[in-house]
This record gives structure tokens, C-alpha cells and sequence, in this order.
């Protein structure tokens, strides 16, 4: 898909106009030519070099574009919006793009890479039609003293959300409300700059905006809708999230657990399982799967098999015990790390469980070991969206797929982590006692696999492939048994104190 | 010559140990940090340690994002292998020694040839900045809780070195 959109913006880059540009430097005033996309201009990397008595090459070692001007080298990625002097990172809002023999950079590159390697401040001061130098430049959109302010609209839209942000003054006054089949949103002052949109997914249909008014017309995959409000600049978030059944649509066909012996999988539902207060629901993830095999041990051993054997297992002995199982697999299949959560959310299981063997490029590590999120990564991760969506500048444009909003709001498992933390411990108790397996204990790590839980989750590494006798053990059936009833008993003891969590407590 | 201390798997439990070595002063920190963490790949480690990285594996780049954060481009067959203890000790012991070395550096983002990657092996979500875990230092004695003594002093760091054997 990125691919796609960089053909596409190419293709828009070569249809424009070339313009000139003139730039005020240090060194003196250089004319380049230039082309207008996505808002933007760009000058051509190579023209720009020799303008400005540089070099433009590529990096021996990792082939990236390098400029080297005034002694300093400014290596620029092709990949991500960065640009670096001397090592130094500098974020850009747009990234570089090749096309018709250039390498095209975005005007921000002048501004704010240049006279990092230039030693001095550096001015886009012109540009104009058939490459004039002194042509006035237009007004910028963001010039101040404007008197007819208009909010922007930004639209992302996902499997399960449409993301629509608001950019302009004023919106801390604003109102959201849900009004039937609509939510419409009514500035305090201004007018929206949008007039129609066509969406046609199924959770947003459209958005229309007329005067002060935005109204976004809902699908029917609409379910709720958040609003979030951002400072530097002022910003309205509004999160409309998808019914929860939109999610296991774009599931692999996996799960409802299949009765011992019993070949295939159950189809997914289309609506998401009746569900009580118990706790009865116990999602299993066999790790890895498909053309992910996981760690190798001998003889042709393959962790994605023994994950999905003694999850098969673990399953069978929940079931006997009156417990439902859902597995995020049930056979050789590759299911992308955020679908399994997806599938545990969707089956609203009580737990998850993930469960992998080891490995490690020594024979001699070995043990048991468990793991649950790490809360010490995913709060800065939080600190820094959460930096980076309030700084001043900050653009939605400059967000990592998927939105900076939707990482913060995703990240449900934080709230999960000391029941998740229990878990572990009982898990690791159970090995100890019914397996003898050396406990490597309890531990943090920030997992893909657990961050989109909505209960606790936990990652077992049973044992080490890599170790001859662990791998000796771990390819016997029986063995598989030993630790599928390790987990349920961990499951039955951890059931126990949900249900009765003080059940020893003295009266007062 | 600067001293640094990389820190390397121990072959016993897969947590990360001390090991010194004499690198030379190229005289940037980003310089610096590039052949630190080259050296780091290309081991050799020191006893009783492995490699977590398989042969052949290079920093393409280093980059310096303000005052505490990395950015890492590895290259080479760094997605080979399996296990979280292999993928711990690969993104910690990048991580950990670049914040043992520099501790001003309190995050780390990973690339894998130039392009984000969201695991090296299945289990680390590389798709953000990392800060350093020092639960994967073998000396890591978790803090004692208030109502507790005061756990007994570990003077052993279990570093080895090959600059003074």
C-alpha cells in the first residue's frame, strides 16, 4: 500500500508545474527549480548539491542518499521522514521521494536540515512560475492576522475506527454529540473548511460540513465514539470505533476450541458470544504458526508444533473441567500477533495465555520461564506520544500508522498488568511443583502478543529447544501432558481467587 | 582509547553480563556509539558469554534524536534464530549498552535495513523507542520494599574484560 501512494504521489510530483525557488543561504542566493504535492514544494537533492558546491552520493554501507555540504554529511532516508547532520536526527513532515532522476526533498529539508550543515539560517524567499527568481510567494495558509479561520479535517479511517481530527482555535468550545444516526460536531466560532466527503466505510459513511457544522454520517459498523482534545495546536480527536464483530471478520478461520480428536475448526460467529460474569472463557495462543516456525531444535523439532500440541491439550483439560477454550489456531496456519488479542477480545476470554518454547544460542540455558507486559516500555511509550502529540508543531501527518491517539487508546493491557503479574506467579508456582522445571521466574517484556488484551495475558516459554534435554522432553507426548495440566491446575488456581479473592480474611 | 562494557548473554542463564573492552575515541558520541555497538555484533564476547547476534550481522547507521534517544539500523541476518531468551538478549544487550556507556541515552529505537520492524523474532515490539530494561542485568537485584531489610550487597559485577586478562 505505501508503495502505491508513493507511485501515486510520483506520478502527481511529475504532472505539476516546475516553478523556481529561490533560497537565501549562508553561502549566497541560489534559484532551484521546483514542484508542488501533498502541500508542499520539493527541490531536487542533486540540483541542490550543485548549487550549494556540495556532493550528492549514496552511503558505501547502508546506501542511503547523503549530501555532503560545507564538510558536514546529511544522510537522508527514503523509508522514514528523517534526515540526519553529522549523526544528529531530524525529524521531517514528509519523506523524500525519488522519481525522474531525482531525489526530491520536502521544503522543510531548506529550513531545517540546511542550516544545521550550513552553520547559519536559511531562507525560502521566492517562487514563482517559469523558474522566476524574484516571483512573490504566495501568503502561507497558517500566515497570522487571517480573519476568516478555518478548522481543518483530517480523516484516517481502519478495520474497526474512523479517526476524524479537527485542527484550528476555538475548538476547546466545541461540541460533540451523537444525534441518531449521526455525530455532529458545532464549533463555537469559525467554519470548517470541508464541505464533503464521501467515506463509505462501515462505520463512517460520510462527513459534510457546512458553516460551523460537521456532521459524520454512521454505518452500520458504528458502536461508540471517543473524543479526545489536543493542545499546540488545538485539536478535536473523534474515535469512532467499530462494532467488536468487525474485528474477527478479517480473522484467519480459527477457533472454537474442536473436541479431542476431532479434526477442523468452527467458523468464526458473526456476533460476538453471549457472555456472563463467570469466569469461564480461557483464550489460548499457540505461538508462532504457518511460515513462522519459531525456534528449531533437533531432529526437525519446530516450536509452531509444540505450541499448537500441548495447546490442543491444555484445551482438552479446560473443557473437562468446565471451562470454555478458545485457540487464536488450530492448525498450521500464520495469524498476525495483534489477531490473536483480537480473537480473545472478541470471545471476551477471562485470560490469555500465549504459550512458546524457548531458545537460546547456548545448550546450557534452560527453565521455565513467564512473562507479562512491560510497564516500564509501554509508559514511555505513552509519555511520548503523548509528548510528541502536544508539542508545539506537532502534525498528525508526522503519526506512525495507525495513529498516535489509537496507540495510547490501544494499549489496553496496562490496565490489566498486576492480575496479569499473579498470573504469571501461579503459572510459575505450577511448573515448579508439577514439572520440576528450573524456575527462571517471573519477568516483563513489552510483547506484541499481550499489548492489545483486554484481560490479563501472559506469555509462557516452557522450556528450551535449545537445550538437548529439554528438547528431548518437550517431544514427548506424555511430557506435553505434564505441562497442559501445569496450566490448567495455574487456571483452576487462579480461577479460585477471582472468584473468592479473600477467603481467609478475619473478621473484624 | 576509550573503555567500554558490553553487555553479553551469559551462556548460564541468558541474562546480560559485563564485559570490558578498549575501543578508540572517534571523537563524536554518535561516532562513538556506531563502533561500540559494531564491536558489540562482531564479538567476540567474553567467557562464560555468547554472541546473541549471529555472524555478519552491521549497524548500517546511528543516528542521534535529541538528547536521549537512538535510533539503531541493523543489518544483516538479525531476524534469524528463535526464542524470546535470543530476542531479549539481542534488542537488551544492544539497549542496555548503549545506556551503560552513554546514560544520558534512555531510549532506543530499532530499524532492520532502514525499514521499522515490528519483532525480531515473534515476541519484542521494536515499533517503538525502548527504554533500557535492567532486569536483564544478571547484577539486578530488584529494590527492597520499605518494610524490609535491606537485601545484602552484591560486589560482584561478573565482569570479565579482554583489555586487562
Amino acid at each position: 500500500m505505501r508503495r502505491l501512494v508513493c507511485a501515486i504521489l510520483l506520478l502527481v510530483v511529475g504532472l505539476v508545474p516546475i516553478r523556481a525557488l529561490e533560497l537565501r543561504t549562508p553561502a549566497g542566493t541560489v534559484i532551484l527549480r521546483q514542484r508542488t504535492a501533498e502541500g508542499t514544494t520539493w527541490v531536487c537533492a542533486s540540483q541542490l548539491a550543485e548549487a550549494l558546491h556540495g556532493t550528492f552520493t549514496r552511503d558505501a554501507v547502508s546506501a542511503y542518499p547523503v549530501l555532503i555540504l560545507s564538510g558536514h554529511r546529511i544522510l537522508i532516508s527514503t523509508a522514514t521522514p528523517v534526515a540526519s547532520v553529522d549523526g544528529n536526527l531530524i525529524d521531517l513532515s514528509h519523506v523524500p521521494k525519488e522519481g525522474d532522476g531525482c531525489l526530491w526533498l520536502p521544503e522543510e529539508f531548506l529550513t531545517s536540515v540546511l542550516p544545521k550543515a550550513l552553520g547559519g539560517s536559511v531562507m525560502v524567499v521566492g517562487s514563482g512560475t517559469s523558474e522566476t527568481p524574484s516571483a512573490p510567494r504566495p501568503a502561507p495558509a497558517s500566515a497570522p492576522g487571517r480573519t476568516t479561520e478555518k478548522v481543518g479535517v483530517d480523516l484516517a479511517v481502519g478495520a474497526d475506527y474512523a479517526r476524524v481530527t479537527l485542527t484550528g482555535d476555538g475548538l476547546s468550545r466545541a461540541q460533540v454529540r451523537q444525534e441518531g444516526q449521526e455525530v455532529v460536531v458545532l464549533l463555537a466560532k469559525g467554519s470548517f473548511a470541508e464541505a464533503h466527503r464521501e467515506v463509505g466505510k462501515g462505520i463512517l459513511e460520510n462527513l459534510s460540513a457546512q458553516g460551523g457544522s460537521l456532521r459524520l454520517a454512521l454505518g452500520a459498523g458504528f458502536q461508540r465514539f471517543e473524543t479526545l482534545r489536543l493542545l499546540k495546536p488545538e485539536r478535536l480527536v473523534i474515535l469512532l470505533k467499530g462494532k467488536e464483530q468487525t474485528v474477527p471478520a478479517a480473522l484467519p478461520p480459527v477457533q472454537q476450541p474442536a473436541p479431542p480428536g476431532v479434526q477442523g475448526a468452527a467458523q468464526v460467529p458473526n456476533v460476538p458470544p453471549a457472555k456472563t460474569q463467570a469466569f469461564d472463557v480461557i483464550a489460548i495462543d499457540p505461538g508462532h504458526g504457518g511460515a513462522d516456525t519459531g525456534a528449531l531444535g533437533p531432529d526437525g523439532l519446530e516450536e509452531k508444533d509444540l505450541t499448537l500440541a500441548i495447546a490442543t491439550k491444555f484445551a482438552s483439560d479446560l473443557e473437562k473441567q468446565g471451562l470454555k477454550a478458545v485457540l487464536t489456531r488450530t492448525s498450521d496456519v500464520t495469524v498476525p500477533l495483534q489477531q490473536r488479542t483480537a480473537l480473545a477480545n472478541f470471545n471476551q476470554a477471562d485470560l490469555f495465555i500465549s504459550i512458546h518454547m524457548n531458545s537460546a544460542p547456548t545448550a546450557k540455558a534452560h527453565g521455565t520461564e513467564t512473562y507479562y507486559l512491560s510497564k516500564q516500555a509501554t509508559d514511555l511509550w505513552a509519555s511520548q506520544l503523548a509528548d510528541k502529540e502536544n508539542a508545539a508543531g506537532g502534525t498528525e501527518s508526522s503519526a506512525p500508522a495507525g495513529g498516535l491517539n489509537l496507540v495510547l487508546w490501544d494499549l489496553a493491557q496496562t490496565s490489566h498488568i498486576v492480575e496479569s503479574a499473579a498470573l504469571a506467579e501461579t503459572i510459575q508456582d505450577e511448573f515448579n511443583t508439577l514439572l520440576g522445571t528450573q524456575n527462571r521466574g517471573v519477568r516483563q517484556a513489552p510483547f506484541v502478543v499481550l499489548e492489545g488484551a483486554q484481560m490479563p495475558a501472559v506469555l509462557v516459554e516452557v522450556a528450551f529447544l535449545s537445550n538437548p534435554s529439554e528438547a528431548k522432553k518437550l517431544s514427548d507426548s506424555a511430557f506435553q501432558d505434564q505441562v497442559a495440566n501445569a496450566l490448567t491446575q495455574a487456571v483452576l488456581r487462579f480461577k479460585a481467587r477471582y472468584e473468592n479473592p479473600n477467603p481467609t480474611a478475619p473478621t473484624p | 582509547m576509550v573503555q567500554r562494557i558490553l553487555l553479553y548473554p551469559s551462556e548460564e542463564d541468558m541474562l546480560l553480563t559485563e564485559f570490558q573492552v578498549m575501543l578508540p575515541d572517534l571523537g563524536s558520541d554518535q561516532q562513538n556509539m556506531q563502533a561500540m555497538i559494531q564491536r558489540y555484533l562482531d564479538g567476540p564476547a567474553g567467557d562464560g558469554q555468547v554472541l546473541p547476534f549471529p555472524d555478519n550481522c552491521t549497524v548500517r547507521s546511528l543516528f542521534i534524536l535529541g538528547e536521549n534517544q537512538v535510533v539503531v539500523d541493523l543489518g544483516g541476518p538479525v531476524k534469524t534464530g528463535g526464542g524470546s531468551a535470543t530476542e531479549m538478549a539481542r534488542v537488551y544487550g544492544i539497549i542496555d549498552t548503549l545506556n551503560q556507556n552513554f546514560p544520558q541515552i534512555t531510549a532506543v529505537k530499532i530499524l532492520v535495513d532502514g525499514q521499522e520492524t515490528e519483532t525480531l523474532l515473534g515476541h519484542v515490539d521494536l515499533s517503538h523507542s525502548l527504554p533500557p530494561e535492567p532486569g536483564m542485568l544478571e547484577s539486578y537485584a530488584p529494590p527492597a520494599s520499605p518494610d524490609q531489610p535491606p537485601a545484602p550487597s552484591d560486589s560482584s559485577s561478573g565482569a570479565t574484560s579482554d583489555a586487562h586478562p
